[in-house]
């Protein structure tokens, strides 16, 4: 109930800012479309499938893609590297009678949920305009195993989120490693290219990373193209993936926090 | 105009003056812009992985036009970029009015007030990628095509630069959109990519972005020397309608800016 209220409060404050979460979701809209219109045009002068994708594929792939960029990527390194540790509010948290993990991830998730539910928003309109069909999941066991798919999906963002931005309690200058991870991130997420479209040695690559469970199954899933089995292989996936990052997370701030000084009176 | 020259120089200095003062930060901004200039280069490398042609765009064509870009949002990033991404700042904090209490151009002195030299190397980045396609694909350049090409290109910085200054000039408006800037960096994806690829849009959608699609698509017509008469006389008309209406956009907003203390 404790964690329910700050998930409430942190809504205020995103519906407060909320020209700022529009501009934040037409961001996350942008660049999916703008593939979308180069694939079309690509599929359109060829003709013939690609990568084993057809044209209405990949068209649902890259729409999905648009809302699921707002859902389940967390942008909270900043935030935790610039705000928390170099400008030292990580100090009202430590004092505080609850976590800091847990009032941040109900804290992006607010946002997650208001930018999100924008996007299918925009997403309908789209649809509506262009007459574009986007396939989904049918049967009622699968829908649940993709709702938790996404469940640990964005988790598993989040907790990488945090796991970079703790990366300030050693490092001076936080940019350059955000900027490797962002394009990383771009790259191996599935956020240019469905990774089937990758050469076969960087998608075998990609399929290992954590990368690809944060959004490119999860949309691979609410598509139906994974059958159970695989279905429960990502699921697996993803959870050894966060408990990977959990135990990562769990050293860096037992050691960071020890590096840490909050300078006030 | 010699005013105008003997205040850029100041300028000039003063940010080379920051540059030299703040080395670790340089370092860091040469090796960002690197990375991502090296990663929109990677994008397009995916992209055309499985593609052979775009109608008559063909492979080459699409990573030649992203070298060029490359070339453009470098010189772009290097004169204008820092100034554009400060503004929505500027006006959401009220310290425009020290600008516009200045006895110069508001505009103009927003524009160049700040010179990230360290951007350039984007632009060499474009310039080797360029190398690197003409040597891959065996592509012949004529000399008279490369400096057709080049007031072109300036042609279209012109015409990037109104665009920006028509957005961000709605932060004095929204002055707690912010982030509208990034917006607008995403739009560059428009840029990457052949006009032709948005001829399936309705005519309003593609009207929208058609300036961004022929910021860097015209050149590249020039530069393989197949010259377009037609494409060319599109870009120069969309560049000066582009920068006046942006200009009298400007100059409309402002008097719906308040200021901090109003």
């Amino acid at each position: 109930m404790r964690y329910f209220r700050i998930f409430l409060i942190h809504l205020h404050r995103v519906i407060e800012n909320r020209s700022r979460s529009i501009v934040w979701t037409l961001l996350a809209l942008f660049n999916p479309l703008i593939y979308l219109c180069y694939w079309l045009a690509v599929y359109k002068s060829s003709g013939s499938m690609i990568g084993g994708w057809s044209l209405s594929e990949v068209t649902s792939y890259y729409l999905l893609l648009s809302v699921a960029g707002s859902f389940l990527i967390a942008h909270i390194d900043e935030s935790v590297a610039i705000e928390d540790i170099y400008e030292g509010g990580l100090v009202k948290y430590v004092i505080r009678p609850f976590s800091y993990f847990w009032d941040l991830f109900f804290g992006e998730l607010s946002w997650r949920i208001f930018q999100g539910l924008i996007g299918i928003g925009i997403l309908f309109i789209i649809g509506i305009s262009f007459q574009l069909l986007i396939s989904f999941v049918s049967s009622p066991l699968h829908i649940f195993m993709t709702f938790i798919s996404f469940l640990l999906a964005y988790t598993l963002s989040f907790l990488f989120k945090m796991i970079l931005g703790f990366s300030a309690f050693w490092l001076t200058e936080f940019r350059g490693i955000q900027s490797s991870a962002e394009i990383i991130l771009l790259i191996f997420a599935g956020f240019i290219v469905p990774l089937q479209f990758l050469p076969t040695q960087i998608k075998e690559i990609s399929f290992l990373l954590p990368f690809a469970y944060m959004v490119y199954f999860p949309i691979l899933a609410i598509q139906g193209r994974l059958e159970y089995v695989e279905l429960l292989g990502v699921l697996g996936m993803q959870i050894l993936w966060i408990g990977f990052f959990a135990c990562v997370y769990r050293l860096m701030w037992n050691r960071g926090i020890k590096l840490f000084t909050g300078v006030g009176q | 105009m010699k005013r105008f020259f003997r205040v850029y120089k100041i300028l000039f200095l003063m940010n080379l003056s920051v540059l030299t003062a703040h080395r670790g930060a340089f370092i860091n901004h040469l090796i960002s812009g690197t990375v991502w200039g090296i990663f929109s280069f990677i994008v397009m490398i995916l992209l055309t992985y499985n593609v052979r042609s775009i109608y008559s765009w063909s492979k080459q064509d699409i990573l030649l036009l992203n070298g060029i870009l490359g070339i453009i949002l470098g010189l772009f990033n290097t004169f204008f970029q820092a100034n554009f991404d400060n503004f929505p700042n500027l006006v959401n904090k009220g310290k425009l009015d020290s600008f516009l209490l200045k006895p110069m151009d508001a505009q103009v002195l927003l524009g160049i007030w700040h010179t990230k030299v360290v951007s350039l190397s984007r632009a060499l980045i474009g310039f080797i990628f360029i190398f690197y396609i003409c040597i891959h694909y065996q592509i012949s350049i004529s000399w008279t095509g490369v400096l057709l090409s080049i007031p072109v290109v300036i042609l279209g910085i012109g015409l990037y630069y109104s665009i920006w200054l028509f957005v961000t000039t709605l932060t004095i408006w929204f002055d707690r959109a912010t982030n509208i800037v990034e917006l607008l960096h995403s739009l560059q994806g428009i840029m990457r990519i052949p006009p032709v690829a948005f001829r399936e849009l309705n005519l309003v959608l593609f009207l929208v972005v058609l300036p961004l699609t022929i910021v860097a698509a015209t050149p590249v017509g020039l530069f393989l020397g197949r010259f377009d008469f037609g494409g060319l006389a599109l870009l120069t008309t969309v560049s000066f309608v582009c920068l006046l209406l942006s200009r009298k956009f400007w100059l409309l907003a402002l008097r719906s800016y308040t200021s901090a203390s109003s």
